[in-house]
């Protein structure tokens, strides 16, 4: 009777079931089970399940964990963020008078000759933009906010650059 | 049975080594959850999401499992109770 439970069809459509038989171990001994109604080989396909329930079941959960937990603290930190709102704008007007300075740090942080020959080669207006986004991790419309141009010409400038860099890696390395 | 077998060696025998590999097999789900935030926040989170798995798996009840009669009860009654409503 519990064998019949198997050959039922709602049980066959379902995902877990279906790729619980894909591997080809588990296939046979259900095949098996099926044809010859032998309790041990029940017990045994029962406990396979059990094993192969369990770890999906797990990796689900742990999934869940990472979502769920980047999706909280991203809550709490803009909560955090609008606390702190009024001092974020005095540290970014703080930014504008020292985005230059970023800008000659650049060539010092990297002692690679390679490296400092390709960002010479950029203007001043992408190195800017550049020290900017990724040495000071600014997002491309705090960029544009400060440096009183739109966002889109930010993203523009980055592209350019970003392309300039490329080009000049390549050649280098030609 | 990667995961459980590496689960069952964190719970039974506090094997670190085990817990090392849970959290590399978990590297790239991680990684697609943070992309979506700013550079500056995204290690803080990855130790915060660290602790989390760790905690959850020490806790994990490994005994709780439905055999296939309970499954395949549990997803006729959902079978049906979709076809009644």
């Amino acid at each position: 009777m519990e064998i019949d439970i198997l050959k039922d069809n709602i049980l066959k459509q379902n995902k877990v079931f279906c790729s619980f038989l894909n591997d080809p171990e588990n296939k046979r001994l259900y095949n098996k089970v099926v044809e010859s109604n032998r309790e041990d080989l029940l017990t045994e396909l029962n406990k396979r399940f059990k094993e192969f329930f369990l770890e999906i079941r797990l990796r689900k959960y742990i999934s869940t964990i990472i979502h769920n937990s980047v999706v909280e603290l991203d809550i709490q930190r803009r909560k955090k963020e609008q606390f702190l709102a009024p001092y974020d704008e005095r540290v970014q007007l703080k930014y504008n008078y020292s985005a230059s300075f970023y800008i000659d740090k650049l060539s010092s942080i990297y002692t690679d000759k390679k490296i400092n020959d390709v960002l010479k080669a950029l203007t001043e207006k992408e190195k800017k933009v550049i020290s900017l986004l990724f040495f000071k991790d600014l997002k491309e419309v705090e960029v544009a906010k400060l440096l009183n141009i739109s966002q889109q010409a930010v993203s523009k400038t980055k592209q350019r650059a970003l392309q300039k860099i490329k080009m000049k890696m390549r050649e280098e390395n030609d | 049975m990667e995961l459980l077998f590496l689960v069952r060696r964190v719970q039974n025998n506090n094997d670190d080594e085990a817990l090392v590999d849970i959290l590399n097999m978990f590297e790239p789900k991680i990684r697609k959850s943070l992309s979506t935030l700013q550079r500056d926040v995204r290690e803080d989170y990855r130790q915060e999401i660290y602790i989390r798995i760790i905690r959850a798996i020490r806790k994990y009840d490994l005994d709780n499992s439905p055999d296939l009669f309970d499954f395949s009860n549990t997803i006729r009654n959902r079978w049906r109770e979709k076809k009644a409503s």
